[in-house]
């Protein structure tokens, strides 16, 4: 009875028009009424396995949750910034506790399910360093295996994402030696450094990075991320080799995703929620499908991880979490090596390329917000920039060093470039990208500890050069170690969606739309992936 | 993930044929919330703030029937008890914070004449039957008359003070990992169960001795704020750092600062006690008293009723809290085969108001 009950409302979320018709009958409530049950939460991305649960919560609670979805830095400066939502609900609220003007509108938190981040690694190799069935194996380990180049793995970025900043601060914990929470003075550079020497591969989403590694599985030997998204890649089918979970025995920093009450109008809907989310059905339902761990002590957990996890203490002050993330974008990471091409053909005058100044001038500095300055132009990054129509010239090289008076001279000089491109002429898009990816995959050859990547921002349809079709032939006739430099391709204006999808997939890269979201943000999200 | 993304629509579309079955169910419910509307009208409801360990006290069903049979239908926030007073209190009839201090507080800014004290529990650390043999090792806890108390609260203290981890005790095979020894509380600045830690904490550090003047304040201030800030972020109100000892267990809270009556509450609606998890008495330790501060008539009478009501005392033995007369906590602990000691004998008063908000603003100031 339960069940179809149950299946009935996940049919009446899909099936929306003609449920509507159904209900008019035997519900007075007018159409407007709906809307009253309708509360707008901002998400983390994490939750979009919580989607197929929405109908059940709705079922039980009367109460209709529409999910927003966001980064976990890009959702606390939604906060910070006044944004109008009813809940938030993300994989933790640890950085957003930290600031006075965002824990101010946290009304009320209710932690709903938990999942560690960990480490997962390929059996073969834990087998090959010793940790497999291991307990004892640490964080200071896994640096020393990265450290003598044993084993490479994949992290998202942790500015944009809470996996890789889990992971960050729960391994500047470890290595810091330290009981307590950590200050300042305790991050071990030189140690965390070296460990990100061996990460391979980067991303801006913890599903994202997922995807990525069932991609690239054979270039890299592990893969920081949720204990429950592991558990799932080992239950799906794209692993040629099953990943070994590692819970680090000096500690780990689990995701405890709260869900938080932001107007205070909402109350009793986000009690009722809270009481739905945290009783036996949900987490039933909950740990059974995406493997996270209940926070109902009454419901009984499959998954079989240590009973003993240390849980690292998170730092108490703002200002140690930036000096960490911080530290990581300018020293820690390896470096990146980013060439935006850019089309300054004739469809672009007007708004289109002041929009396309604004976004690269707010990675220059300009934007001073959270996502803002954890987006910026990094130090020893190499910058290019390639801007084109129906021709183009060389990409122009800006070389960031560590020393922020020559880096802020030459931040300068790439804003005075980006401030005078001008909009004219035809649209070369492949032949332009072509040439980027030459030049960045003979600069990886000689330089290959950075991470590489291609921008390509058009607005329009390909009219001259080499066509997309040209441009796979030509990819696919490069040497295999010069493949893989991934291209992020930006849609605007009248882009051909088919085409550019295409050039991401070929590269692993990823699509952005700025039909759907602001070109400022998706630079801001395009970072985390550089 | 691949998986999930094709059962989803199958499964839905397998189910959809129970449309007609659900939409009959939620008729039936919207008669039932009619009914219960009907006889609501006699009553009147009130709002109030209530520190975060008394929230299930009022969604308990018995509870709301008592009150609604006295003519009154409670709704209630969850606040940091010490937050309280800070809020804005506009449409509110009562606030039910943990601790005198955090009630005096909230009196003086609502100028209220009378206040209710309604019932009481001690501070306790809520610990792990494996940590045991450890900390009476370390001569930190002994066991009488079936209760484990800490029988040296300064060299537990003193343990936190120098950076000793837990790995670093004789042997301790049970739990050799690098965390410090660190009693877990909520936020000194929100909630009221960190400012009993506090006080008691300044008791043992001032010799035993209630802390009263600023020179004193100033001697052991270090000493105390270490307690707090190398915690780390810590939580604002008393149900989050347990629900870390009971959602995480012993890796994320091997000490946790909490009220008796959480654990007792806890223990009791488990099918059965879980053996894993000790309770540690302090000696000595000190009462946190439950005080209804009532803003307008309605939270004044419901202050009254909730105080004196021997219904309402019996059901708040219920959810572990002690009351004037002891015997509905014995039978409670009875009821539920829970072992708790019925008389506490070494308690303590906490620091004077003032004392206490002087030591919590200078350990604030650390935390900029």
């Amino acid at each position: 009875m339960k069940n179809i009950m149950v299946g009935c409302v996940i049919a009446l979320g899909m099936l929306l028009a003609g449920c509507d018709n159904q209900e008019g009958g035997v519900s007075a409530s007018p159409p407007a009424a709906r809307a009253d049950n309708e509360l707008m939460v901002l998400a983390g991305s994490e939750l979009k396995d919580i989607a197929p649960l929405l109908p059940k919560i709705e079922a039980a609670t009367g109460i209709h949750l529409r999910l927003e979805y966001s980064g976990t830095l890009e959702a606390v400066e939604k906060l910070q910034s006044g944004e109008a939502v009813d809940m938030a609900w993300l994989a933790s609220n640890r950085y957003a506790m930290l600031i006075p003007e965002v824990k101010s509108r946290i009304l009320a938190s209710e932690r709903t399910m938990l999942t560690p981040v960990v480490l997962g690694i390929k059996e073969s190799k834990a087998r090959e360093l010793h940790w497999l069935n291991n307990p004892k194996v640490t964080w200071k380990n896994i640096a020393d295996a990265a450290e003598q180049g044993k084993f490479t793995f994949a992290m998202t970025s942790p500015a944009s994402s809470n996996t890789g900043f889990s992971g960050l601060l729960g391994l500047a914990a470890a290595l810091s030696g330290k009981g307590d929470a950590l200050e300042e003075q305790d991050i071990d550079a030189r140690r965390l450094g070296a460990f990100f020497k061996a990460q391979r591969l980067t991303a801006g989403s913890s599903g994202w990075l997922a995807d990525a590694y069932l991609k690239e599985q054979d270039k890299v030997d592990g893969i920081i991320n949720y204990a429950s998204t592991l558990l799932l890649m080992n239950q799906g089918v794209g692993l040629k080799e099953k990943l070994v979970l590692i819970y680090p025995q000096d500690g780990i920093v689990t995701a405890d995703y709260p869900i938080m009450l932001v107007n205070p109008a909402k109350r009793d809907a986000y009690n009722k929620v809270v009481a739905y989310l945290r009783g036996v059905e949900f987490q039933q339902q909950m740990a059974q499908s995406t493997l996270r761990r209940p926070v109902n002590p009454d419901v009984q957990v499959a998954d079989a991880a240590p009973n003993t996890l240390v849980e690292l203490s998170f730092p108490a002050k703002l200002a140690v979490v930036d000096a960490i993330l911080t530290a990581f974008d300018h020293h820690l990471r390896l470096p990146t090596d980013s060439t935006f091409v850019l089309d300054q053909s004739g469809s672009m005058a007007g708004g289109r390329i002041e929009t396309l100044k604004t976004a690269m001038i707010g990675l220059s500095g300009a934007d001073t917000t959270i996502s803002g300055r954890f987006s910026r132009f990094r130090n020893r990054e190499r910058i290019f920039l390639l801007p084109f129509s129906n021709e183009f010239g060389n990409a122009e090289r800006f070389d960031m060093g560590e020393d922020a008076r020559s880096n802020q001279a030459t931040l300068n000089t790439l804003v005075t470039r980006v401030n005078a491109l001008r909009a004219n002429g035809g649209t070369a898009i492949f032949a332009a990208t072509q040439q980027a990816y030459l030049d960045a995959a003979q600069r990886r050859r000689a330089d290959p500890a950075r991470f590489y990547s291609i921008v390509l921002l058009t607005d329009g349809q390909n009219h001259d050069g080499i066509n997309m079709g040209q441009f796979a032939a030509w990819y696919a006739a490069l040497p295999k170690e010069d493949q893989g430099i991934k291209i992020f391709p930006v849609l605007f204006g009248e882009a051909n969606p088919d085409e550019l999808r295409q050039l991401s997939e070929l590269t692993g890269g990823r699509t952005f739309d700025s039909r759907k979201s602001a070109l400022k943000s998706i630079f801001k999200e395009i970072r985390g992936y550089q | 993930m691949e998986i999930k993304r094709i059962i989803g629509p199958a499964v839905s579309i397998i189910l959809a044929i129970g449309i007609g079955v659900a939409v009959m169910v939620s008729h039936e419910r919207k008669a039932n919330d009619e009914a219960v509307k009907n006889t609501a009208a006699s009553v009147v409801t009130l709002k109030g703030m209530i520190g975060s360990e008394k929230e299930s006290l009022f969604a308990d069903a018995r509870v709301i029937e008592r009150l609604r049979t006295q003519g009154f239908r409670v709704e209630v926030e969850k606040v940091g008890s010490r937050e309280i007073a800070s809020r804005e209190l506009k449409g509110y009839d009562f606030g039910f914070p943990a601790g005198a201090p955090a009630a005096i507080a909230l009196q003086n800014k609502v100028k209220a004449k009378q206040v209710y004290p309604t019932f009481f529990t001690p501070m306790t650390i809520a610990s792990w039957r494996l940590l045991i043999p450890v900390l009476e090792k370390e001569g930190v806890v002994k066991k009488e008359a079936d209760t484990y108390y800490i029988v040296n609260m300064k060299r537990l203290l003193e343990m936190s003070a120098n950076g000793v981890r837990w790995q670093d005790l004789a042997g301790n095979t049970a739990y050799p990992t690098r965390k410090s020894i660190l009693v877990s509380s909520t936020d000194v600045r929100k909630s009221n169960s960190a400012a009993m830690y506090l006080a008691l904490a300044s008791y043992v550090v001032n010799d035993n001795n209630v802390m009263d003047d600023k020179a004193q304040v100033t001697q052991h201030l270090p000493f105390l704020t270490s307690l707090f800030l190398r915690q780390g972020l810590q939580e604002s109100s008393s149900a989050g750092p347990f629900e870390d000892y009971t959602t995480m267990g012993v890796g994320k809270a091997p000490l946790v600062m909490i009220y008796e009556s959480q654990f007792l509450e806890y223990q009791s609606k488990r099918a059965k006690p879980n053996m894993d998890m000790v309770l540690l008495y302090p000696q000595p330790t000190l009462y946190t008293k439950h005080i209804v501060v009532p803003f307008t008539e309605n939270g004044r009478k419901l202050g009254e009723l909730l105080a004196t009501d021997p219904e309402l005392q019996n059901l708040a033995a219920q959810y572990g809290y002690r009351t004037t007369s002891s015997d509905n906590f014995a039978t409670f602990l009875k009821e539920k085969h829970l072992q708790a000691p019925i008389t506490i004998v070494d308690v303590i008063d906490p620091p004077s108001y003032e004392m206490l908000e002087r030591m919590i603003q200078a350990i604030e100031l650390q935390f900029q």
